[in-house]
């Protein structure tokens, strides 16, 4: 019910401020782009997330799911999207087209860490130690899943490229956990909020592993639009769910699902840790 | 049948009661044998082929969805897809799952610490046989199976699996036992009954065995009603024609016994002529003697002459009339054989040897003690049949002959004479044929009959020279021995 009159009053301000066309933009789908960085395989949070955001913003909403960083972020540069949860790195690298939206907030702060993590029987505490191990990636654009451990491995003058024995690619942070649990990988690199979060939802699976070296702090993976887009009014609407998703019980749940504290207007200083090992990393190339 | 018989070593001495039913379970052990042999291999083949579908289908739906993979190496890609196909295995209990490349380089596999990335295949995987070639063996309780994963028609790598074939093996063992326990059931229920039924059908034959073995030349026994199976059934019919049988025997030893009486009295018909005869010519010297008496019965040397003479004469006609009046009893009871019965024999023939002016060459070779196993009046008989039959043949001043001696537990006893040799008719009589009509030949039956009930044997053999040799042998320990 409320619902129903926030969105009368949403469509009622709308139409006295702008007129009515932005009634006829209200029946388009919001077109949101999640990457594997967010945790896809709960079916649950992904069907409260999309029905929490179409009733905040009284839209309709299309969540649009793709299997790497890349693939979203280029539809998100391509205008296919009109947002996305993205990596701290896609952004960086697109920061002359990307705008920030908004920030999740993990233990009360807008930041996470890069973990390694190696098969919980390993007596392994260092980098160092995973030398010519079969080593799991997340993805290429992923900061904590890639570009960290790859700088690490430059700033210790290591090769970046034969340290590691073999390397694969898993596509979610979720799978490099999987792949060090079964024994596919013999090491990871691992967003460490996603680690966390599996340990408290499949302690057995995260059980399997270690944390064997924990990054420096970096801005949490944002949620960022064209930034032609930014001040437009569905843009504006879905950074004002997000950052209101507090305030509703829905959105609370979404929150407990996702474990996060809610979602911030991130400085734009929020990633210069990201890039410093970006800058690390291309020195070396 | 007496059980002493029998013999657990040699099947051939077990009674039929027992070899027929257990001929029959074994029949049925082998067919039981034969049937379950044949319905494990089928039952085999279907599950070989079960499981090569199963698995086929598995594996091609699995190989499908890793082609992408394998084509790019993608590990992850491959893992994931291989766990999960794991977990998606649905009835068949996948054990193991591996993807290789087309070196037999191991891209990922279900269980990445027992087949690690980027390691040799283990020779098992790699030596693991196409589905096609895919069969159970009773030592394995997992197999592997492998196909090829082609791309473009380029071999890519090939997708290998274990299976758990226990629940397959578990079903065969039980398939097998349910056969062993029942066929070994139904053969020892089918070898019970027809234990049962064979003893019943067996029984008759036992029981004709029973009565026809218990022939030990008394004579055969019939058997008692009581005996005779309840229904009228073919040995209900087997043992009537049975008893009309020991009927049929027992009147012809009846009819043999009266000949064998009608024989002594034609015997003794022929001897009284001669009895006659021999009592008249001692009498003419006796009324002689009589009358020398009464003329000089004061002259003491002649009376004493006289009166030896008539005593003599009268003894002679004593002898010769106790020794008649014994062959005519000894039909009622017979008496042990001795030496005094053969040398009668010689006074029965004496008369009628002398009427004809003919000689006897008589030996007894043997005692008391060996003769007295045999019946006297029986063997006299024979032997004075024999003695008539030659003295008749010799004729005229002819020479009969009679050897009494003893051959390795037998009586052997020769008569002999210098007539013409035995005609065919009368040997015929002796040895097999029956008396004429007219009652002729009734000795030489008669001695026939006597020699067989003694269980002895008659060879003819004709004489060099001239005449006849007829030889009787009679046992000497004729079954039971002779009971007066």
């Amino acid at each position: 019910m409320s619902m129903n009159r926030r969105s009368f009053l949403t469509s009622a301000s709308v139409a006295t401020g702008f007129g009515f066309p932005s009634i006829a933009a209200s029946d388009e789908p919001v077109r949101f782009g999640l990457t594997p960085v967010f945790l896809t395989n709960d079916q649950m949070l992904v069907d409260g997330l999309r029905t929490y955001l179409a009733n905040a913003m009284s839209r309709p909403v299309e969540l649009v799911f793709r299997r790497t960083y890349e693939e979203i972020t280029a539809l998100l540069v391509a205008g296919d999207l009109d947002a996305a949860w993205i990596c701290g790195y896609p952004y960086l690298r697109n920061e002359d087209k990307l705008a920030l939206l908004a920030v999740p907030v993990w233990n009360q702060k807008p930041l996470y860490q890069s973990y390694l993590i190696a098969g919980a029987e390993r007596d392994v505490s260092d980098l160092s130690q995973l030398k010519g191990d079969v080593h799991a990636y997340s993805d290429p654009d992923s900061n904590s899943g890639y570009i960290v451990t790859q700088s690490e491995l430059v700033a210790r003058d290591e090769d970046r490229n034969s340290f590691f024995g073999k390397t694969f690619f898993t596509f979610g942070h979720r799978n490099v956990l999987r792949a060090v649990a079964s024994g596919l990988a013999q090491s990871g690199s691992i967003d460490g909020y996603v680690w966390e979060a599996v340990s408290a939802t499949e302690p057995d699976l995260a059980a399997q592993t270690k944390v064997v070296w924990k990054s420096e702090w970096f801005g949490f993976p944002p949620i960022a639009c064209r930034r032609s887009q930014l001040p437009t009014e569905t843009v504006q609407s879905l950074q004002t769910a997000l950052i209101n998703i507090s305030n509703t019980a829905d959105g609370m749940a979404i929150l407990e699902m996702l474990q996060l504290d809610g979602f911030t207007v991130g400085a734009e200083n929020l990633f210069d840790d990201i890039r410093r090992r970006i800058e690390v990393l291309d020195a070396a190339i | 049948m007496r059980q002493s018989e029998y013999h657990w070593a040699r099947p051939q001495s077990w009674p039929l009661t027992v070899r027929v039913p257990l001929i029959a379970a074994l029949l049925l052990i082998f067919v039981a044998v034969i049937a379950s042999e044949r319905v494990l291999t089928r039952f085999s083949n279907i599950q070989d082929d079960n499981l090569r579908g199963v698995a086929s289908v598995y594996l091609d739906s699995v190989s499908l969805a890793l082609e992408p993979f394998i084509l790019r190496q993608d590990i992850w890609g491959t893992f994931d897809t291989v766990d999960r196909a794991r977990n998606a295995a649905g009835d068949l209990p996948v054990r193991a799952l591996v993807a290789t490349d087309n070196s037999d380089q191991i891209i990922a596999a279900d269980d990445p610490m027992r087949f690690p990335t980027g390691t040799s295949a283990p020779s098992a995987l790699i030596a693991a046989p196409s589905i096609d070639d895919l069969s159970l063996k009773y030592t394995e309780t997992t197999v592997w199976t492998q196909k090829d994963v082609v791309y473009q028609g380029q071999l890519i790598g090939h997708v290998v699996t274990e299976i758990d074939v226990g629940n397959y093996l578990r079903q065969r063992r039980e398939a097998l036992w349910s056969l062993i326990i029942g066929n070994t059931l139904a053969t020892i229920l089918l070898a019970g009954a027809g234990y049962f039924l064979i003893s019943r059908m067996m029984r008759q034959v036992q029981v004709l065995s029973q009565f026809m073995g218990s022939h030990e030349g008394d004579g055969l026994e019939e058997i008692p009603h009581s005996a005779f199976p309840a229904k009228r059934t073919e040995f209900a019919s087997l043992f009537e024609r049975y008893n009309k049988l020991v009927r049929a025997e027992a009147e012809r030893r009846d009819i043999a016994q009266r000949l064998s009486d009608q024989a002594q009295l034609v015997s003794l018909g022929r001897l009284s002529s001669t009895l006659a005869h021999e009592i008249n010519n001692p009498l003419g010297g006796l009324l002689n003697a009589v009358d020398t008496l009464r003329k000089f019965k004061d002259r003491p040397d002649v009376v004493e002459a006289s009166t030896e003479l008539l005593y003599r004469g009268l003894k002679n006609l004593r002898d010769v009339s106790k020794a008649t009046l014994d062959f005519g009893r000894s039909n009622v009871q017979d008496h042990p054989l001795s030496k005094v019965d053969l040398d009668d024999l010689r006074l029965l023939i004496e008369p009628e040897l002398a009427r004809k002016n003919q000689t006897l060459d008589l030996t007894i070779g043997v005692d008391d003690d060996t003769l007295r196993v045999l019946p006297g009046a029986k063997v006299q008989q024979i032997i004075l049949n024999l003695l008539l039959n030659g003295s008749a043949a010799a004729g005229e001043g002819g020479g009969i002959g009679l050897n009494v001696t003893t051959e390795e537990e037998t009586l052997r006893i020769d008569v002999s004479d210098s007539g013409p040799g035995l005609s065919e008719a009368a040997r015929h009589r002796l040895t097999v044929g029956s008396a004429s009509k007219n009652g002729a030949g009734v000795g030489l039956r008669s001695v026939r009959e006597i020699t067989q009930g003694l269980g002895g044997g008659i060879e003819v053999a004709d004489l060099p020279a001239c005449g006849a040799k007829i030889t009787i042998t009679l046992p000497l320990q004729p079954k039971g021995g002779f009971v007066t």
